[in-house]
């Protein structure tokens, strides 16, 4: 923030504003097109009459979705969900990365330990393998089943590890030489410098967690320990045969426009409101100039 | 002398340090290995005749046959240059683009307007193509934006989604629209590392903005870029199921077939865990085989690997 | 110490099996006679009840949820194991499901099931959706004989059910595996012809006559583009709105246009009798040819959507609402389309179905569904087999004839839409929408009493003279009773009046090679039909498409039908 404005640069900066903007609004209009057709009447929907402005003016599908009861008993689900499986991910996330960002000359195997983690990010048995590992651990319509399977997140431990080999090493040799034990030094040393780079996997963790619904799926066996996003997808109606009466009825309120729009603008909500908890961390710019002096 | 006695010990055994190096690792690998590897006895499948009321022990052993079944398909080849070139541009521009917009929003030193134009373009990321999918066949029908401005120019209208010339270009197009947003987090928090004191140094020697950005802000994100390059190499084999199942259609199978949705085709006739395994054993093979190379590659030309 | 953890496991292993004797594994033991006559009794009749209640796990079938939920009715607190169709059944039969799990029907539901399949886990009565499915259960020996269970407990309503459909066409032959009933299949309503729907307000406007054979159609279409039916002074209305799945899965793809290509004598997708009896796939026949030529002509003339091959569901359902088109293909329950319903509502538009295309005797041909949806099976060893099917005789007897207030619950829970029957299989005649249908109309002409109704007819009748009153009194009536009125009054009167000529398919299920190859043929031949109606081949080019499918399994395929049909 110390940086002077040049008068050269008063061009490429309308240059630079211009083209942020057009890339803002094309994203925001969209956003405001999903919102105005979840608070529109669904006939003007249907008919692809709604833009920007909502038509007929209703409420009725917020109501819907947030009167029922099962809505607040998957959010709470998925709300423990997100405390439990970030807090668990950032603790994998940061034992894993810190001993995986030495050289493999002070921690020799380290790079076996490497090819292990990025095999595993890899590979996968597929899902009915999965399940049983799961099911004879008896964890089926637990908790843990939706957070201990995806653990360690291998994406966000590269990451990591890559932002913790850019700490600079003399702040490490420093802390050896004053004695400090690996684990000091990774607690009073480097997490403090790596704010940004905490809040992203967090964040990563968090929307991982928050958006997962297929998880849910799999390992929950009743409707009522579905967390958010899997209660939420599997509100659609998908109509591919008409056996009986029941179907029929339901084909009349087939066109869930609305109500899709509102399920995306419910369950995004969450996200933006902690969005900026976390983004401060990386969108200012001035945190860790300031630790590292 | 710290030196001395770490030598020493590296002959004999495990330094301190390292011992609690392998400690730390030592839950997660747990985790791995009951969740991943455990599991992976699953990838067996792929040459069987799986039949999940037998399970694994009990179904067929067939060896390679899955495999020739999946080589000898007529258009298996189209399929396979269609993800490949897919997931590359998006490889690519997935890269490109958010970095881009990461430096330029840097740029932006209105904090309330940066955070806020931040906030916006996360957001697509969040809605699913099945949604999408109807915004999108709206922008590229005859009657869109896209076709507007074509006919403003006197152009013949195009129908970009039944239209194999231009399928591809909307598919990568769209999807870095949504991703770009989401995928720039990483870099912006590869920005705040820099120590603005260079910024400071280089514009007293009278640098530039343009000449800052390139002589500081680019190198400074460059590890970072390898790095998700690297990581996204895992992916050169998915080209993006959810986005083109939504809006393709057999007039563009031709470039828009690819091997996700090949397979989720075969699975509608009858579930295959079997195809599906050995097809998904080999994307996974070919993508740690390029990973591991990318490494190696580094390796040689700088002197240090990526991972 | 591997030892001591194999002996405790022993212990529990045989302590779970002590506690299960006593609660149901060998209830009878230590009975009187005359309790042990009470079971005997319950379970050889076929609506039984139980002395006390008999606990079933299961696999349950949630329908989908769509917009509608339970909340602020008076079921909000009903559960997957405690609703209207569960607390029935322990009414009548004191029998209670234990949901092992629960699914939204279709994919996810079929998903439970296999992981159940894959654990060696499976419930003891489950529906199963596929026939595939079926197969493996049966080959495996993993699910129970129902040979006697069917001849002893079967109810009138199911036997006549399964009968109506004709010998060749009878659910009972699939689910029959040398000589022995293996599962309780569920039946699949004919959903009769295609219609075309047309705009009735549009036809009055412009004085079209209604059509019938292709011509005439074109004439109609032609004349909804070029004079303006929706009198907004613009050429903006678009012809006919095509899905881009153009034919298949009869009748139930909405907006497909199976009935053009059948008023030619093609039959796309279904496997068909030749006049040597041998089976051939009717998308390489050559009657597709002529189809395909009227199909690029209509294309080329614009009488056909341009976009049809871009439109998702939701655009067509678009087109529609918003009174851009007035012209589509679709079955007799159209009018629950949101297309219609909201253009009902919105614009006074008056939708009526026609039979047309018609082939050359003047009636549409249509083609017969198969006769079975899924199938209920049992545990191998479960004690209780006959409850599958004493279930399934309440669920299709029972309760359609039971007045009291309980079996009211449930045609009230049906309109909510969320909970099935535990065991989602409900046995009906092929023809029953139309004997409803019947039986509704005779109680509106005076000729039968309200009292010969069945509760779900009972809910049709009320509905349509909602409907009759709403519109006698120049009210827009509500758009259920709407639907309610022009699909099973309108639409099925001219369904049962205008009969289609019907085509029986050879075959249904999958062969070996099918498994792996028929994805790769669907994609040669919907490649090659969309780039012909669009122009962008030759029609000659269809040629080439078969000699191409041909090459590429058709021919195996087609013999390995022929053999299948022969066994």
């Amino acid at each position: 923030m110390k940086r002077k404005m040049k008068p050269v640069t008063v061009i490429s900066q309308c240059i630079i504003w211009i083209i942020v903007i057009a890339l803002t609004l094309s994203c925001l209009l969209p956003l405001l097109n999903m919102v105005a057709i979840s608070l529109s009447g669904s006939n003007a929907v249907a008919a692809n009459e709604v833009g920007l402005i909502p038509k007929d003016f209703n409420v009725s599908t917020y109501q819907k979705l947030l009167g029922d009861g099962q809505f607040w008993r998957s959010f709470l689900i998925s709300i423990v969900r997100v405390v439990l499986g970030t807090a668990i991910n950032m603790f994998f996330t940061v034992t894993m990365a810190y001993p995986l960002s030495k050289s493999h000359m002070r921690f020799r195997a380290r790079d076996v330990y490497m090819k292990v983690v990025i095999f595993a990010m890899l590979f996968t048995g597929g899902i009915i393998p999965l399940f049983m590992v799961v099911s004879r651990l008896h964890m089926v319509n637990t908790i843990w089943a939706l957070v201990l399977p995806g653990a360690v997140p291998v994406f966000n431990v590269i990451l990591l590890i890559n932002f913790f080999k850019s700490v600079p090493e003399s702040l490490d040799e420093a802390a050896r030489i004053d004695g400090a034990s690996p684990l000091d030094i990774l607690v009073k040393v480097y997490l403090p410098v790596s704010l940004p780079a905490l809040a992203t996997v967090a964040l990563f963790a968090i929307v991982n967690h928050w958006n997962d619904y297929f998880t849910g799926l799999l390992y929950m066996s009743k409707a009522d320990m579905y967390p958010l996003q899997t209660y939420i997808q599997q509100l659609t109606v998908d109509m591919t045969q008409i056996t009986d009466a029941n179907q029929l009825k339901q084909l009349a309120s087939m066109n869930n426009r609305t109500f899709n729009a509102t399920k995306i603008v419910v369950s995004t909500i969450p996200l933006l409101l902690i969005y900026p908890f976390l983004q401060k961390y990386f969108v200012s710019g001035i945190v860790i100039g300031a630790v590292k002096e | 002398m710290k030196a001395k006695t770490e030598t020493a010990v590296r002959r004999h055994g495990l330094t301190k340090e390292e011992k609690t190096f392998h400690l730390m690792l030592l839950p997660g690998m747990v985790i791995l290995f009951i969740f991943v590897f455990v599991p992976l006895v699953g990838s067996l499948m792929a040459f069987q005749n799986y039949i999940p009321a037998r399970g694994l022990l009990g179904s067929e052993w067939i060896g390679l046959e899955n495999y020739e079944f999946i080589f000898s398909l007529p258009d298996g080849r189209q399929v396979f240059f269609n993800t490949l070139i897919i997931a590359f541009a998006k490889l690519v521009l997935n890269i490109f683009v958010p970095v881009t917009f990461a430096i330029l929003l840097n740029e932006i030193r209105v904090k309330v307007f940066k955070r806020t134009f931040q906030t916006i373009v996360y957001l697509p990321h969040f809605l699913s193509w099945v949604v999408l999918a109807t915004v999108v066949t709206n922008m590229f029908s005859l009657g869109g934006p896209f076709n507007a401005v074509i006919s403003l120019f006197g152009g013949e209208p195009i129908q970009f989604l039944a239209d194999n010339r231009w399928f591809r270009t909307v598919i990568v197009g769209t999807d870095i629209w949504k991703e770009f947003g989401y995928n720039s987090v990483v870099y912006l928090a590869a920005l705040t590392g820099i120590d603005p004191g260079l910024y400071e140094a280089a514009s007293i020697d009278g640098a530039g903005r343009f000449k800052q950005t390139m002589h500081i802000t680019v190198p400074a994100l460059l590890p970072t870029v390898v790095l998700m390059t690297a990581l996204n190499l895992g992916n050169i084999l998915n080209a993006g199921f959810d986005q083109i199942f939504n809006l393709y259609n057999p007039i563009v199978y031709e470039t828009a077939d690819i091997i996700d949705t090949y397979v989720y085709r075969i699975g509608m006739v009858e579930r295959q865990y079997s195809i599906g395994a050995a097809v998904g054993l080999l994307k996974s093979v070919i993508s740690f085989i390029l990973i591991l190379g990318a490494n190696k590659t580094a390796k040689k030309i700088t002197g240090s690997g990526i991972f | 110490m591997k030892r001591k953890s194999l002996s405790l496991l022993l212990a529990a292993a045989m302590a779970a099996t002590m506690l299960a004797g006593c609660g149901s594994k060998d209830p009878m033991a230590n009975m009187s006679d005359e309790e042990k006559a009470a079971w005997e009794a319950a379970a050889n009749d076929p609506y039984g009840k139980y002395p006390e209640t008999v606990v079933y796990t299961t696999g349950y079938n949630l329908t989908n949820q769509g917009a509608d939920t339970l909340a602020g009715t008076p079921y909000e607190n009903d559960t997957p194991s405690d609703n209207a169709y569960t607390r029935y059944l322990k009414e009548v039969l004191n029998v209670q499901n234990e949901n092992e799990f629960e699914a939204i029907t279709g994919p996810d539901y079929d998903q439970k099931v296999s992981m159940a399949i894959a654990s060696q886990d499976i419930p003891d009565i489950m529906y199963i959706s596929d026939y595939g499915t079926l197969v493996e259960l049966v080959e495996n020996d993993l699910i129970e004989d129902l040979t006697d269970v069917y001849n002893n407990l079967a109810c009138e309503t199911v036997k006549s059910s399964y009968a109506s459909y004709g010998e060749d066409n009878n659910p009972l032959n699939t689910v029959t595996f040398d000589g022995r009933i293996m599962a309780i299949p569920k039946t699949q309503l004919s959903d009769g012809q295609d219609f075309l729907w047309l705009r009735k307000d549009w036809m009055d406007k412009l004085e079209l006559e209604m059509p019938s054979t292709l011509d005439e159609m074109a004439d109609v279409l032609r004349a909804f583009i070029s004079q303006d039916p929706d009198g907004n002074g613009q050429a903006d209305t678009i012809g006919l709105v095509v899905h881009n799945e153009v034919y298949g899965s009869y009748p139930n793809n909405t907006f497909a246009v199976d009935n053009i290509f059948t008023a030619f004598g093609a039959y796309p997708t279904v496997w068909m009798t030749d006049e040597s009896g041998n089976a051939v796939y009717g998308s390489v026949q050559p009657e597709m040819k002529d189809a395909l030529q009227l199909m690029r002509d209509w294309y080329a003339e614009g009488l056909l959507d341009r976009e049809f091959t871009t439109r998702t569901y939701d655009d067509i359902v678009a087109l529609l609402s918003s009174g851009q088109c007035g012209a589509y293909i679709g079955p007799w329950w159209s009018p629950f389309n949101p297309a219609q319903t909201s253009t009902y509502a919105s614009q006074d538009a008056e939708w009526i179905n026609v039979s047309a295309p018609t082939g050359p005797d003047g009636k549409i041909n249509a083609i017969n569904t198969k006769s079975y949806g899924g199938f209920v099976v049992v545990r191998k060893g479960y004690e209780h087999p006959e409850i599958a099917m004493k279930i399934v005789n309440v669920n299709s007897e029972y309760s359609m004839q039971d007045k009291s207030d309980a079996a009211k619950e449930i045609l009230e829970n049906q309109s909510i839409a969320y909970f099935n029957w535990p065991l989602y299989c409900q046995v009906q005649p092929g023809n029953n929408a139309e004997l409803m249908t019947q039986h509704v109309e005779a109680v509106m002409n005076g000729s039968a009493d309200v009292s010969t109704l069945s509760t779900e007819e009972l809910g049709y009748y009320e509905s349509a003279v909602r409907y009759q009153d709403a519109e006698a009194a120049g009210q827009k009536a509500d758009s259920a009773d709407y639907s309610q009125y022009v699909s099973r009054i309108v639409a099925m009167n001219r369904m049962i009046d205008e009969p289609a000529s019907f085509l029986t398919p050879a075959f249904f299920e999958t062969t070996d090679t099918m498994k792996t190859r028929w994805a790769s043929l669907e994609k040669i031949e919907m490649q090659a039909i969309l780039k012909i109606i669009v122009g962008e081949e030759d029609l000659d080019y269809f040629d080439q498409f078969v000699s191409e499918w041909t090459g590429a399994g058709g021919d195996i395929i087609t013999e390995e039908v022929n053999e299948a049909i022969r066994q």
